[in-house]
């Protein structure tokens, strides 16, 4: 079944999202997914088809990439779906990995900036995929986020 | 570098920062407004010579680029390998760059500066984990796929 909002028997709705896959997500989405993750992941795909960002999750950065909208939606238990919106009518999933984060950011931010570990700040709290879809937010100084980065 | 070569530049050296100093010494006597800043400039561009000419030859220990940094000795390893700071090869003990130091420097003090800001710090540390997760290979991948055009239309069973 091709992914398009408003099939098998529901109305067909005017604004319409194609969802495609680069091979990676392919391969992943076909080979590795089993089970309910595999359910999960394809019902993301209809979800996202019907109703674009309201189902990409969260906002991601990328770096040297402040034109393209990029997000990551979780959909089973560490699993998530790393999206880019191509246009206003086509979302690619450009992979689908098992999240890691072997890192404590606090660590970090207590170290280099420990006025903030006062404040504390956290992951959860990362722009909705929506956000600013047409007025992004300013870029940051890539040399700020490298060194952060490199403490990950 | 020779000793010979060494003590040539440390002598340019203490020449250059002899003239700095007479230009900025003569600055109390004059009244005129535009002279004063074209002096201030020049002292304040020949002292700005020096600190890159001796920072481009200067290497700092880990231990010492720490404290320079007020971080640990780990982060400091931590930003060698990873590139902020430069690490100079064949050194035992291991050591980086002063003019990497001294650009991190100024950076981490920017940071500080900024580091009231939660909305700011927010922003950064979440770029710095999606950058760090987007570097995996499958992300970095699935993504240079997608730069050639080869993603197609997704289909569920």
């Amino acid at each position: 079944m091709a992914l398009r909002a408003g099939g098998q028997g529901r109305r067909r709705l005017s604004v319409t999202y194609e969802v495609r896959e680069t091979p990676e997500a392919k391969r992943v989405h076909e080979k590795v997914l089993k089970g309910a993750a595999r359910k999960r992941y394809e019902a993301l795909l209809t979800d996202l088809a019907a109703q674009g960002c309201k189902a990409g999750g969260k906002r991601l950065r990328v770096r040297g990439d402040d034109v393209s909208r990029y997000c990551a939606r979780g959909f089973y238990a560490r699993w998530r779906a790393h999206l880019v919106f191509e246009d206003a009518q086509t979302i690619v999933v450009f992979a689908i990995m098992e999240h890691t984060e072997s890192s404590n950011p606090k660590k970090v931010i207590a170290e280099v900036l420990p006025e903030v570990s006062k404040i504390g700040v956290k992951r959860s709290e990362q722009p909705p995929c929506c956000e600013d879809f047409d007025d992004p937010p300013p870029p940051l100084d890539q040399a700020k986020v490298d060194l952060i980065e490199a403490l990950l | 570098m020779t000793v010979k070569t060494m003590q040539r530049k440390m002598v340019a050296t203490l020449v250059s920062i002899d003239d700095a100093t007479g230009v900025l010494g003569e600055v109390s006597s004059l009244e005129d407004a535009t002279e004063i800043r074209r002096r201030v400039k020049a002292a304040e561009e020949t002292l700005a010579e020096l600190e890159r000419r001796l920072g481009e030859e200067t290497s700092v220990e880990i231990s010492q680029a720490a404290k320079i940094l007020a971080v640990s000795p780990p982060t400091v390893r931590a930003w060698a390998k990873r590139g902020i700071l430069d690490l100079l090869p064949g050194r035992s003990p291991m050591a980086v760059s002063f003019e990497s130091v001294r650009c991190t420097r100024r950076l981490l003090a920017q940071l500080r500066a900024q580091g009231g800001d939660r909305e700011f710090v927010q922003r950064l540390l979440d770029a710095a984990l999606d950058q760090r997760e987007l570097s995996r290979p499958a992300a970095a991948r699935g993504l240079e796929q997608w730069r050639s055009g080869q993603a197609v239309k997704a289909a569920a069973d």
